[in-house]
């Protein structure tokens, strides 16, 4: 999940790609963004076409020619450039204000900022703004009003009614994490989760430095335990390198390399385990997991359908025969297995046929000859 | 400029008024009569007839004389309120190529949409009749529980009238309007809107100018027409228990029966007895039956006692979702013919524990509510500012078949709300998104009000594209969704096709077809 904290990726879309129930990733979230390893971007605009948006609210300028006293004019563009105020402020009301206040307040300015105060009238670019602001205006009073989403705001800004009210909190104030209970992880509210869905994330710089220095360091140390078939170990290294740098290109193909080198190693040592002594069910419990890290060993392929006719799973011995013959089409042994399979598979037929190759190849095989004359005692009548 | 009327479109009456001089007026019609029956007909020389007119001869003409139409425009043809409507109306409702219900008079089928704009035309009329001047604009209230697609199709009838309507407006919010103007000081109050086919509730709250909704609830299918049809049944039953004849299939009969109780229901409102007289309804092997019964006051109100306890639910939630108790109400008004009778009034009572404010004229304050809204909107008069709300929860189907509410009930309109949605297959190219009105957790319950496909989703695991969905309620409570992808930027222009509304195409040719056809109150 590290790896989407981009500065991009809102808490929302993380809830959803990331893999892991959301209440998990919350909690990991909440738990990094207190232990500093992740910081809280700027609030995203919660409305699309930011572009458009940005391009016409770049264009401040007053126009006379417009419907709408200039003055209004002014107002609206100072409110628009404010809206990311706490909500107190939205509505120009104290924190200790009462009920009554709040919706004074909201009354007061939805006369002013409410669209069909200016219905029909030539706005121009101030139509888009004036919905805009009365929208938040609406979206405070809504949350202000309920006294249990208010009390969720004013305890996420850090100064609840208990401590007294204090004035012009700085808007990045209301930006950071509500603190957790000491009870551990806390349901969040409505209004957290209206508030923080929308934030990104970014790891802070001197961070990532450190942390990528870090990655180096376990990198290194990885390569070394792989040079010395400590796999376990160098397995480890690449996966922290991953979690310190998951940007680094690198460590990916580092941790996939040395798991082709485990598999590998892992397939050797198991065909090695299940040689003769080893009792025939094993030993093919063991080559079928050697095949999984290594299904294109041709030898462990034709061992695998020897040892499947051995326990009379025919069946599988003709699965294994198969690739056997065409992982190595020149090995007559491979042919002879594909050809008892078959034949003891009841497909006479194409069992003459794979023999016929086996033949071909060598044609004094002793298995194929011995084979030859299996098929023949069957094909006589009794 | 011209003035903006104010059109209260009922199920069974309709009113018409204006802001004359700064003073709402209710407008008269020709007959000086300040409420119009929303009836429509198709006379038996094939004249097109409304409003009173339409009325008088609906005994002889019940096939072809179309009432209570409210109680179908915007409801799909297979939905249960349907099948009721289809059994107690005696014009024939078809389907329409939509799924919606259709209305047959005299061989030709109209849309719902296009008998309220006849209505709405007749209306309209009487306006200019009385003022001398042309009238273009319009404010037009739906009862609050109405959904989109009811929103709409009212939206549409007001365009097959002429009309462009610059605002649909819930009714008890209309009604709270009126009271505003003339109650200056702070307070909540609550509107008991009980029409002849919808039950409406709404708490507002009053103060310094605005008029804030803070909670409606309502029934869309439950009003007068139903007290009035209870009668009739009671009428039918005790006719044939003493006479032996069913009048059921009698549709010219049970024209007479249905103006008749009607007629008692309002005498009842004052007296504790009437007498319903209907000579000659029927005739049978021994001669003519006469129908002679007494009615009292009690009666009727075992009869309907049931239907004003329903509505009393609906009170105790809208007072519940606002908020508030209902020792915390005001004042409470009363709207609608309905609240005449004295079992509402006694029932309403009961819960606030206040008598009802007297101040209003139950038939009229909601037509002059929407014309001051109308010139409140266009005249830059700064007295009043209405704050409404959306009565229904707007949300889509999730994949399990769940709703998911994405702007709740009684939010304040004008809204928007975006949410983020996201694939759940890799290399998922496409979306289907079902938009639904409603309050209930399972998708199949609520109104469908549309869907739609947001495609050409670029390549990308499952749970990787950022699909951001805004979901607008303008100040009509009309709803609109747009889509964006949000890491291109790109917006997908989407319109919500409301299945069961006029398409543009299908109200221009209606406009076209009407323009032809004479009004006998046209000159």
């Amino acid at each position: 999940m590290l790896s989407r904290i981009d500065g991009k990726t809102s808490w929302d879309v993380l809830r959803q790609i990331g893999g892991l129930p959301p209440e998990e990733v919350d909690r990991s979230l909440e738990r990094w963004a207190k232990e500093g390893l992740i910081v809280v971007e700027e609030a995203v605009p919660a409305e699309p076409r930011a572009e458009t948006r940005d391009r016409d609210a770049a264009d401040t300028r007053l126009d006379p020619a417009l419907d709408l006293p200039l003055d209004l004019q002014r107002r609206i563009l100072d409110f628009e450039a404010a809206l990311d105020r706490p909500y107190h402020q939205i509505l120009e009301v104290d924190l200790s204000a009462d009920a009554k206040e709040i919706k004074r307040a909201y009354f007061r300015l939805s006369k002013v900022f409410h669209p069909d105060r200016y219905f029909r009238r030539d706005l121009g670019l101030y139509e888009a703004r004036l919905d805009r602001v009365f929208k938040k205006v609406a979206e405070a009073y809504e949350l202000l009003s309920d006294p249990t989403t208010r009390a969720e705001i004013e305890r996420s800004m850090g100064t609840g009614p208990e401590q007294g009210a204090h004035r012009g909190i700085a808007a990045g104030d209301r930006e950071r994490i509500a603190p957790e209970s000491p009870a551990g992880y806390r349901v969040p509210s409505r209004i957290e989760n209206l508030e923080r869905l929308r934030r990104r994330f970014k790891i802070p710089k001197k961070l990532v430095a450190e942390r990528q220095f870090k990655a180096r360091q376990f990198y290194r140390s990885a390569l070394v335990a792989a040079k010395g078939r400590r796999w376990l170990e160098a397995a480890g290294g690449m996966r922290l390198a991953i979690a310190f740098d998951p940007w680094n290109a690198e460590y990916k193909s580092g941790f996939a390399e040395i798991q082709a080198d485990v598999h590998r190693a892992r397939a050797d040592e198991l065909v090695e385990m299940a040689s003769d002594e080893t009792a025939q069910a094993e030993a093919l419990k063991l080559l079928e997991e050697a095949l999984h890290y290594r299904p294109c060993d041709a030898a462990a392929n034709a061992r695998a359908a020897d040892l499947c006719l051995e326990l009379n799973e025919v069946g599988r011995a003709r699965e294994y025969a198969e690739s056997a013959c065409e992982l190595a089409p020149d090995d007559v042994g491979s042919h002879v297995l594909l050809a008892r399979s078959l034949r003891r598979g009841g497909q006479a037929e194409a069992a003459v046929d794979a023999l016929g190759r086996a033949l071909a190849l060598d044609r004094n095989h002793p298995e194929a000859l011995a084979e030859q004359r299996q098929q023949r005692k069957k094909k006589r009548p009794r | 400029m011209s003035r903006v009327i104010g059109i209260d479109l009922g199920t069974t009456n309709s009113c018409v008024a204006v802001v004359d001089g700064g003073k709402p007026v209710v407008i008269p019609n020709t007959g000086g009569y300040k409420t119009s029956p929303s009836m429509f007909a198709i006379s038996q020389d094939g004249k097109r007839l409304v409003g009173h007119l339409a009325k008088r001869q609906a005994v002889t003409n019940a096939r072809n004389t179309v009432f209570a139409s409210k109680r179908l425009i915007g409801r799909r043809f297979d939905s249960p309120e349907l099948a009721r409507a289809v059994d107690l109306f005696p014009y024939q409702i078809a389907e329409g190529p939509d799924g919606d219900a259709r209305i047959v008079a005299a061989d030709k089928t109209f849309s719902c949409s296009e008998i309220a704009g006849i209505i709405l035309r007749e209306m309209k009329r009487v306006a200019e009749e009385y003022l001398g001047e042309p009238i273009s604009d319009a404010v037009i209230t739906v009862p609050a529980y109405f959904n989109d697609t009811q929103r709409q199709s009212t939206k549409d009838a007001g365009k097959i009238a002429g009309l462009e309507v610059l605002r649909i407006i819930n009714e008890p919010t209309a009604a709270a309007l009126t009271y505003g103007l003339g109650h200056r000081e702070e307070q909540k109050i609550a509107v008991y809107d009980l029409g002849g086919g919808t039950f409406d509730i709404s708490v507002l709250d009053l103060a310094d100018g605005v008029v804030e909704v803070m909670s409606t609830a309502g029934n869309t299918f439950l009003g007068g027409e139903d007290f009035d049809r209870r009668i009739v049944e009671h009428i039918l039953e005790e006719f044939n228990k003493a006479e032996g004849i069913d009048l059921r299939d009698d549709l010219m009969a049970l024209q007479r029966l249905k103006d008749a109780a009607e007629k008692a229901k309002c005498d009842l409102s004052s007296l504790n007895v009437t007498e319903i007289n209907l000579p000659f309804i029927a005739n049978d092997a021994t001669g003519a039956r006469h129908l002679n019964l007494e009615l009292t006051r009690e009666t009727l109100e075992d009869l309907v006692s049931d239907i004003v306890n329903q509505t009393m639910k609906s009170v105790e939630q809208c007072v519940s979702d606002a908020g508030m108790k209902a020792e915390d109400i005001d004042h409470v008004v009363l709207v609608g013919g309905q609240t005449r009778t004295p079992l509402v009034q006694q029932a309403v009572t009961r819960f606030f524990g206040k008598p009802p404010h007297r101040g209003v004229n139950p038939d009229e304050v909601v037509a002059v509510g929407a014309a001051i809204q109308g010139n409140l909107l266009t005249s830059g008069d700064r007295d009043l500012l209405l704050l409404d709300v959306t009565p229904l929860s707007l949300g889509i189907a999730t994949f399990d078949g769940h709703f998911a509410s994405l702007i709740s009930r009684n939010t304040t309109v004008p809204v928007r709300k975006a949410h983020q949605f996201t694939t759940t297959r890799d290399d998922q190219s496409a979306v289907k998104i079902r938009v639904l009105q409603g309050e209930s957790e399972n998708a199949d319950d609520n109104h469908l009000l549309g869907e739609f496909v947001l495609s050409d989703i670029p390549k990308a695991p499952k749970g990787e594209p950022e699909i951001e969905v805004a979901f607008d309620i303008d100040a009509n409570g009309i709803v609109n969704v747009s889509a964006s992808d949000v890491a291109s930027g790109r917006e997908q222009s989407i319109t919500v096709k409301t299945t069961g509304t006029l398409s543009e195409d299908e109200i221009e040719q209606i406009i076209a077809e009407n323009a032809n056809v004479p009004f006998p109150g046209d000159s």
